[in-house]
């Protein structure tokens, strides 16, 4: 290439180079200007607008009855309201704007220009985990920004009973003489002893398997359950109840805490003249008022 | 009941040449002129009709030995009480144990929650006599708002520096946002 070519190829460049850059340049320095100003307020009087700018930490905690700590800017000296906005009820309808408390105390102010502390209700129910906003209204009327927070839903225990629609007996062992799962005889069963048929109780599922008296020889066989959790419950504990003599009842354990989803298999034997009897006590914890089926 | 494989009784015979093959005649052992049964001829269904059936003197021979109708029927009503009670004092056991560990568990929790009130509280308070730092962000809008006013009649170079100057306010926001 001659030095004339190389010359004149370093100009085209150079010339493309302005063109294309400095109206970039231009472009991009008016709207960081106009950025500014969309964040602060650039004209007319010296405003400060109310800004929730962070939490802190620990002493934080959104959820019914627990407190939060706001940093901001601009939140005036006189008090204004603070909002929980955003919850939705476990079915997906929107609940109404929740107004925050600010604590008194004498002495003490929890509004501040530059911070406010609020408590939320601790009565707020019927709600799952799920993302919400704060915002704060000034004295004068003027919102802040929404602020994106995680809300945690109040949570409740429950022991599960065979009753509830949670709970399947999938399978019920029919070798004995008497079988009965969750209160409900094997159809073919002829009512031998012993006559009485317990109810589970407060139980989540039991089995009784009675081998006849007089006769000869075990009975051995196995009863299938099934526990199905959803919207946030979670298995807690496991208690368990044996009654027998001399055979056995195995699988009653296995349950995994903080699952939702639990199928035990109890292999069981009556030896003759003997009655097994065996009941499970599920403990289960979730969101405050939502249900677990 | 599983008729087929839940018998370890000899004998599979049918129901009626079993019958007649295992009542006999009371000998040694039962009352006079009562039935004996003999259980391993019989199924356990088989079983189970007699011992509805059959009159309390009858006797039923098994390999733990001779019994009556009305021992057994006693025995199983016993047992039967028995579970009945045991399992419902167990029951009992477990709900009050659940109970209990609700109590504690709500104890827990609004112990924890008037802790973490308490705290925040004199947290905040902590917090709001330290004193405040520079009102950063006031001071970002007073500097926007002179930029913007001296940018309308500026000259093409100073509003480079003010545009300059604007990016690094803003970068400032941005930190103090997060």
């Amino acid at each position: 290439m001659s030095p004339h070519n190389r010359r004149y190829r370093i100009l085209t460049v150079v010339a493309l180079a302005f063109l294309v850059l400095v109206p970039l340049h231009g472009d991009a320095t008016s709207h960081l200007l106009l950025q500014l100003c969309n964040q602060v307020t650039c004209t007319g009087a010296l405003t400060v607008l109310p800004r929730i700018e962070q939490l802190v930490p620990f002493i934080t905690n959104i959820t019914p009855g627990g407190s939060v700590a706001i940093k901001g800017s601009g939140l005036g000296s006189a008090e204004g309201e603070l909002y929980l906005k955003g919850l939705k009820t476990y079915l997906g309808m929107a609940l109404d704007e929740i107004r925050l408390t600010i604590p008194e105390e004498p002495g003490k102010d929890f509004w501040k220009t530059t911070a406010v502390l609020g408590m939320i209700p601790a009565n707020i129910v019927q709600v799952l985990d799920q993302p919400a906003r704060l915002q704060i209204m000034t004295k004068s009327g003027t919102w802040s920004n929404e602020f994106p927070v995680n809300f945690t839903a109040a949570r409740e225990d429950r022991l599960l009973s065979y009753t509830d629609p949670a709970v399947k007996v999938i399978r019920c062992g029919t070798d004995s003489n008497k079988d009965i799962c969750n209160a409900s005889q094997d159809p073919d069963d002829l009512g031998s002893y012993p006559p009485v048929i317990p109810g589970c109780g407060a139980a989540t599922f039991c089995g009784l398997h009675s081998n006849c008296y007089g006769c000869v020889g075990d009975d051995v066989d196995s009863d299938i359950f099934e526990v199905r959790l959803k919207n946030g419950w979670v298995f807690t504990k496991l208690d368990t109840s044996v009654m027998l003599d001399e055979g056995y009842v195995l699988g009653l354990s296995g349950l995994r805490v903080g699952g939702t989803y639990w199928r035990p298999q109890i292999t069981w034997k009556a030896t003759s003249w003997e009655t097994v009897f065996y009941g499970a006590y599920v403990r289960i914890s979730g969101p405050k008022g939502v249900p677990w089926k | 009941m599983r008729v087929r494989g839940c018998q370890r009784i000899v004998g599979t015979v049918l129901s009626a040449l079993t019958l007649s093959a295992g009542v006999s005649s009371a000998t040694a052992g039962g009352p006079p002129g009562s039935q004996i049964i003999r259980v391993d001829t019989l199924t356990k269904r088989q079983f189970d009709q007699q011992l509805k059936v059959l009159p309390e003197s009858a006797v039923i021979e098994s390999k733990r030995g001779r019994f009556t109708v009305g021992e057994i029927r006693a025995k199983g009503v016993q047992k039967g009480r028995e579970i009945e009670a045991k399992s419902q004092a167990g029951d009992a056991q477990m709900q009050a144990k659940f109970q209990a560990h609700l109590a504690r568990i709500e104890q827990q929790r609004q112990a924890k929650l008037e802790v973490a009130r308490a705290k925040a509280m004199a947290e905040f308070t902590r917090l709001s006599l330290t004193p405040a730092a520079p009102a950063q962000r006031e001071m970002i809008q007073q500097e926007a708002a002179q930029l913007s006013q001296r940018s309308k009649t500026a000259s093409p170079a100073e509003r480079a520096r003010i545009e300059e100057r604007a990016g690094q306010l803003l970068q400032q926001l941005q930190r103090m946002g997060q």
